[in-house]
């Protein structure tokens, strides 16, 4: 489970990305629900993983680093926000420790024993020399990471590192790197995708390649602030592989603050009203329209029940449930959210609309549009060649509504009567509102 | 699986980096293998890496994701991988040119273009790849759909040549940027999140007015992205209004207006 102290770092990275340069140091600590202190420090662990120059004094130059979280699009080819997966602390001793034993058994397999010796042999002076049971607990470790494996089963043990894709030919790491770029890019999950590509770089910039070839692909129209949420999605879906109830604490993200201070540190004490939350969670779902998660889960006396991924904190697994109960549960969450364009449980209707093509000899980039995002509705061409007809079952009206308005004039709302009305409301609140422009542009 | 890990600590990496020590972790692999279950691993990797990839991955399990995760409102998924984009990485690798024929809707189309590649560019809306090239004669920047390339081979290129592109290409990038300041109604600031979210995919500068409690952001685009950004100010209606685009301002009431006259003929 995502421990406390993340959970901070993720509202603090998520507040950044989405509204960098809006507030004030103060502002900022008042919506996450910290002291400024707080903020300060956990700025400063942020710049010190990212590379950044020493934490600035002034709340100006503060500004921007927070403005450093906002998207770039020519320069973020690398995910700034994966900072937040690789800022687990650990100490300095340790991380010698472990540097030396994976070196050590990157040359050849070894023993404890072995390795025992080797980090007497390797170690800063100023440092105690390890015992056997600091090695094993540290080889029992990244064993339990996959990041080594015994070599047989014969005693002593004998450990070597999971090296072998490295081993690969330049010309192949190249076709990989491509390969783990595109899809952690394109696909879900993404952070571990992005945590190998990493690796993969290193190691390629380490044999002579230059950035471009590395930096050469572009993601247009994407979301990349989704893998913050990455950090609750595994956690959920072990939870939900054992069939267990959870608990959180949730924010809900209508409300002006996302985080609330834990009381272990009643100093910096600010305790806003999250609710508390026990579910038994049955499926995640991805929103590509806006880029965010959702967690669709049943809670008893209320049925069905709905979270945004980025309003839970402090989540923890509770007891489980048996196969039988899970599984009505679920199927039942899974017929009602079959007709969801996201994930509205009310009741279906049929949506009807007309869609107009550009004009005689311009293709139709109408037509192509509602094919490629249209979800299950259904076009049939209309006589006269000017127009088609999109059908859809879909449950309400109110998530499919923006997409429909997306396309302008292009696209006539035929029923059902209550969402047509409502779009002409629409298109007659908005044309009022840049009326003025229209007055003042012919004058 | 835990994503916060000590062995992806960001000191710990960086000096494993230093002594050229490279590891994968289960997660990594868990991840990897699943990935190659996808159509596009066929095309993207050769059979040979492939097969070795298989080999090595032999032993970790592939992540169980189907049970537990839907996608919902995603484009088709057209186009992951492109047969070129292995050959027109190795030309901006290599600093060469590319010379290909246009391919229009009937066929090869056009006279052959001779390009400076600088980036290859996947819309994530579109689900389609595309070459992003530097027109040297016409200075111009172009971007062509991957779909609409054929006979597409290298050509050296001076190296001078190459660096005085790349200049340009910053340069016109530049005087692209066009951008637009979007009111958010404050009866609608309870949506800020959303409206954060619809927009998190651009450059963009969040302001607060304190006095008023009124939201304006400050988008910044590649001119020739305005249309999308439209679609975008259409799909959100009534939560942002532009304030200071007068073009923007204009194709928002010329939209409202036309479908309003829909609704009347109809």
């Amino acid at each position: 489970m995502a421990r406390e102290q993340f959970d901070k770092e993720i509202q603090f990275l998520r507040m950044l990305a989405m509204t960098g340069g809006a507030y004030s140091r103060q502002q900022y600590a008042e919506r996450l629900g910290i002291s400024v202190h707080t903020f300060d420090k956990t700025l400063q662990r942020l710049k010190s993983i990212s590379g950044s120059s020493p934490l600035a004094s002034s709340d100006k130059d503060k500004q921007a680093f927070t403005a450093t979280f906002r998207y770039n699009y020519y320069d973020a080819v690398d995910p700034l926000l994966l900072l937040l997966f690789q800022g687990k602390s650990m100490k300095i001793t340790e991380s010698r420790r472990l540097v030396l034993l994976l070196e050590s058994l990157q040359k050849r397999s070894q023993t404890v024993t072995e390795l025992l010796d080797c980090c007497s042999d390797g170690q800063v002076e100023s440092d105690t020399p390890p015992d056997e049971k600091t090695i094993r607990a540290d080889l029992r470790y990244l064993e339990t990471t996959g990041v080594i494996r015994r070599v047989d089963a014969k005693r002593p043990f004998r450990y070597r590192l999971q090296d072998e894709l490295g081993r690969l030919t330049a010309e192949q790491l190249l076709e990989i790197f491509a390969f783990v770029d595109i899809m952690a890019s394109t696909q879900l999950p993404s952070v571990h995708g992005y945590l190998l590509r990493d690796s993969l770089k290193k190691l390629l910039m380490r044999q002579g390649m230059n950035t471009e070839a590395l930096d050469a692909f572009l993601y247009k129209y994407h979301y990349y602030s989704r893998i913050l949420d990455e950090a609750h999605v595994f956690s959920l879906i072990e939870a939900m592989r054992q069939r267990r109830l959870i608990q959180f604490l949730y924010f809900t993200p209508k409300s002006p603050h996302s985080y609330s201070a834990s009381q272990t540190n009643p100093l910096f004490q600010r305790e806003h009203k999250g609710r508390e939350k026990t579910v038994l969670p049955l499926q995640i779902i991805y929103d590509h329209q806006f880029g965010r998660w959702y967690l669709l889960a049943h809670q008893s006396r209320l049925g069905i029940v709905k979270f945004r991924l980025e309003g839970i904190t402090r989540l923890s697994e509770a007891e489980a449930v048996s196969e039988h109960e899970y599984a009505q549960h679920r199927d039942r969450l899974m017929a009602r959210i079959r007709n969801s364009w996201l994930i509205d449980t009310g009741p279906t209707v049929r949506v009807r609309a007309r869609f107009f093509h550009p004009g005689a000899g311009i293709p139709s980039f109408v037509k192509e549009r509602v094919q490629l995002q249209g979800q299950w509705g259904t076009i049939t061409e209309e006589s006269g060649g000017t127009s088609f007809l999109y059908e859809i079952d879909v449950n309400d009206t109110t998530e499919i509504k923006p997409w429909l308005r997306s396309f302008g004039s292009s696209c006539e709302v035929l029923e059902p009567s209550k969402l047509r009305q409502e779009m002409i409301e629409d298109w007659k609140e908005i044309a009022a509102s840049y009326e003025p422009v229209r007055e003042n542009n012919q004058s | 699986m835990n994503l916060f890990e000590k062995i992806t600590n960001h000191e710990l990496l960086a000096q494993l980096d230093e002594r050229d020590v490279f590891f994968t972790t289960s997660a990594e692999r868990s991840w990897l293998k699943t990935m190659l279950e996808h159509p596009a691993a066929q095309e993207a990797l050769s059979r040979a890496t492939l097969q070795q990839l298989q080999t090595l991955l032999v032993n970790d399990e592939p992540l169980q994701l189907h049970e537990s995760l839907t996608e919902k409102a995603q484009s088709r998924e057209n186009q992951v991988f492109h047969p070129l984009i292995h050959s027109v990485r190795e030309a901006i690798q290599k600093h060469r040119k590319l010379r290909f024929l246009p391919v229009g809707k009937y066929g090869v189309a056009g006279q052959p273009c001779l390009c400076i590649p600088y980036k290859l560019e996947y819309s994530m809306v579109k689900r389609e790849w595309y070459l992003l090239w530097y027109k040297h004669d016409q200075r111009r920047l172009m971007s062509t759909r991957l779909d609409k390339i054929s006979e597409c081979r290298e050509e050296p290129c001076l190296e001078a040549e190459w660096h005085e592109a790349q200049q340009e290409i910053r340069r016109r990038l530049e005087l692209q940027r066009d951008s637009v300041t979007l009111e958010i109604p404050r009866q609608y600031n309870q949506e800020l999140s959303r409206i954060l979210s619809a927009f998190s995919c651009f450059e963009k500068q969040v302001r607060h007015d304190e006095n008023e409690n009124c939201y304006s952001i400050i988008l910044h685009f590649s001119s020739n992205e305005r249309e999308y950004v439209l679609s975008r100010l259409r799909f959100l209606g009534r939560r942002v209004r532009v304030q200071d685009h007068q073009a923007m301002q204009a194709r928002m009431h010329q939209s409202a207006t036309m479908a309003l006259s829909r609704y009347q003929e109809g």
